[in-house]
């Protein structure tokens, strides 16, 4: 199995997962480092999963048209050099220049990865997929030790400088990947599509920010409110218009793959609140340090990397959905088991244990299901959209945690006590998400053997 | 030795007789005056939170009429160090648990971080008017002791007890009977205990140096 292109995707997506999360040890730094307000410093963040779900709107078509191998480097090459962009940027705004660089870059590895996966491997898929995922979650995790250790020593240019080095490895890496290209045809791109989503993803991101200070019926929230709904009602109009739309609708009139996209937003939610949030709940709980609490995510992504070895071979030989099922199960009773069990430090890491199990489940089931039922010479753009759709519940998810922890009340005498309050109020919200996601797991198992019964 | 503690028994004799047959309006009229001469105040206090999870904290409090409060946590062992500083209309919170810092201009008229331990902030804050036009004083019983565990230590004093009622809030308030300090307050909020207040020890009208109320550059 560890032929040349399982290792290089498997490395090229661990180097693509350390962008995502190199910037959290200092994204509460950003008015002392940069100098400007922590409402704006956020978009250091927001910039990245801006164009990261964009990209995944249409790389998976472009790949499909001309080919996975340029359009996988060429995703490596633009986020080695929107690292490269941050690590040297004169100001604030090049360095979110870079981040949407990298943003952009990053999107294409993970949905191109898990369908050059499914259509080299044949019946190993499923343990090539869950490897990817691993590395995946590996390298989230790693990013946040490294970016940690990195920026107390050197600085935040020194994370993007070395994170950039170790990226151009993967672009180097990505040229390795063997030319299976089919031929190339003609495509041409949704721009009103891909505008409408990114507006659409903007006005969200800004809606919920203006609801963590303001009333809903307040200048501050109704503007995007009315953003979200235009560019959400122009997206779906452009989408049905679109002669190669950035997702297709025809997709979702497979009810298997509608089921899948729902579970994958959902466990998306589960998947970056418990991720996102996890650090700073070992700083409140148990009173760590940043780096100790760093390093105490290490336990759940051990488990990740295990379960998504594991999982991705239990896709193979018991199919896709009970995996799914599995992983939603899993991050569920997580969910519960760090917000029920009275002692913290236990609470704390048998959550962390058994969240590790679910998440590194997720990504491969997901992602066989919604490239199987998205058909063939179409493996690239279903990828794309599962992956978005995770994205997009990665953006949800953690924009109504900030939600609730904005109206946290730091003024009390018992302020810490409110904080944890708040976070496992964040917990819950993302324990009913997972459930909500377990429930169209059922659904989905239960349509595909009715199907499997009929066929 | 002995000339101090005959000295101490005749005190709380007279304290006794002088406290024995004072109406509820005497009672809360001392309560008022020892209020109105507070210049400063330092204490230790112990704060049980009743809310969706019990939160126990223990801090050292210390307060200069009528804006300048420092709070100092000592327990529990997560929060040390955790730090409210009001100076004037400048409020700074220090959460060492996330290394945050929480700066705030706070208007007048909105509710200062003290104001969660009830009838003792308004007591050193000198503005117990404010606080009777919401809750009413409804009872006092008589001079009786006041006896509570702080972990392994037994704190006693002679304390009278008045209770405050409200439409959604009822207060019971044990005070000192011969500072008539408040010592203690247990906050009912829709008939359930809600906060309770216990001063551990206290310093009344001590001197607490400027510097202590400055805020962090």
């Amino acid at each position: 199995m560890w032929d040349k292109t399982a290792f290089v995707l498997v490395v090229t997506n661990f180097l693509s997962a350390m962008g995502i999360t190199v910037v959290v040890p200092f994204i509460g730094n950003t008015q002392a480092i940069f100098g400007v307000d922590p409402a704006y410093g956020i978009w250091i963040v927001t910039a990245f999963m801006l164009s990261y779900c964009v990209g995944m709107g249409f790389v998976g078509r472009l790949s499909d048209a001309v080919g996975r191998r340029p359009v996988y480097a060429g995703a490596m090459g633009a986020f080695a050099l929107g690292l490269f962009l941050s690590a040297l940027a004169p100001n604030f705004e090049t360095v979110l220049a870079g981040r949407l660089l990298q943003g952009l870059g990053a999107s294409g590895t993970l949905p191109l990865a898990q369908a050059i996966a499914y259509e080299r491997f044949g019946r190993r898929r499923g343990k090539v997929m869950g490897l990817i995922g691993a590395a995946f979650g590996i390298g989230v995790v790693a990013a946040i030790n490294l970016g940690g250790g990195v920026y107390s020593a050197l600085g935040w240019r020194a994370v993007f400088a070395i994170t950039g080095g170790l990226a151009s490895l993967g672009f180097a890496t990505s040229l390795l990947l063997p030319d299976a290209s089919r031929t190339a045809r003609r495509t041409t791109l949704d721009i009103p599509g891909i505008v409408s989503l990114a507006a659409a993803i903007v006005a969200f991101m800004l809606l919920f920010r203006g609801l963590a200070e303001s009333p809903l019926l307040s200048g501050k929230v109704l503007p995007y409110l009315a953003l979200l709904l235009v560019s959400g009602a122009a997206f779906v109009a452009a989408e049905r218009r679109a002669r190669a739309p950035a997702i297709d609708p025809a997709l979702f009139r497979n009810r298997a793959f509608s089921l899948a996209i729902a579970a994958s937003f959902l466990g998306g939610i589960g998947m970056f609140i418990f991720q996102t949030f996890l650090p700073s709940y070992a700083q409140v709980l148990l009173g760590y340090t940043v780096a100790g609490a760093s390093y105490s995510i290490d336990v759940m992504a051990a488990f990740m990397i295990l379960f998504s070895g594991l999982t991705g071979a239990a896709c193979d030989r018991l199919g896709p959905e009970r995996v799914l099922i599995f992983s939603l199960g899993a991050t569920a009773a997580a969910f519960g088991l760090i917000t029920s069990i009275p002692a913290p430090v236990l609470s704390y890491y048998l959550g962390s244990a058994v969240a590790g199990m679910g998440l590194g489940s997720l990504i491969p089931a997901t992602g066989m299901i919604a490239i199987r039922e998205g058909g063939s010479g179409r493996e690239g753009v279903s990828s794309g959209v599962v992956s978005l759709a995770r994205t997009a519940g990665g953006i949800v998810g953690p924009t109504v945690a900030g939600l609730i922890l904005a109206r946290t009340d730091f003024t009390s005498l018992f302020a810490l006590a409110n904080l944890l309050d708040a976070y496992r109020r964040i917990y819950r919200f993302g324990l009913w998400a997972v459930v909500a996601g377990l429930g169209t797991a059922v659904a989905l198992l239960v349509y595909t053997r009715k199907g499997a019964d009929a066929g | 030795m002995m000339r101090k503690s005959v000295w101490t028994a005749a005190l709380v004799l007279i304290v006794g007789l002088a406290s024995i047959g004072m109406s509820q309006e005497d009672v809360l009229g001392r309560v008022k005056a020892a209020s109105a001469g507070l210049e400063a105040f330092r204490a230790t206090i112990y704060m049980v939170n009743y809310g969706s999870r019990k939160a126990e904290i223990e801090f050292a409090f210390a307060f200069v009429p009528p804006s300048k409060m420092r709070i100092e946590y000592l327990a529990p062992k997560n929060l040390e160090g955790q730090l409210v500083i009001l100076n004037g209309d400048q409020l700074y919170i220090y959460l060492p648990a996330l290394h945050r810092a929480v700066r705030k201009t706070v208007s007048e008229g909105s509710e200062h971080p003290g104001t969660e331990m009830g009838f003792l902030y308004y007591f050193v804050e000198k503005d117990l008017a404010a606080f009777l036009e919401g809750l009413p004083l409804t009872r006092v019983a008589g001079l009786k002791g006041f006896v509570w565990r702080h972990g392994e230590e037994v704190v006693t004093c002679r304390a009278y007890e008045l209770t405050f009622t409200g439409e959604k809030e009822k207060q019971i308030v044990w005070c000192d009977a011969e500072t008539f300090v408040p010592v203690a307050v247990d906050i009912y909020q829709g008939g359930k205990l809600a906060i309770q207040v216990r001063v551990v020890e206290y310093e009344y009208n001590g001197v607490i140096p400027p510097e202590e109320f400055a805020i962090p550059g």
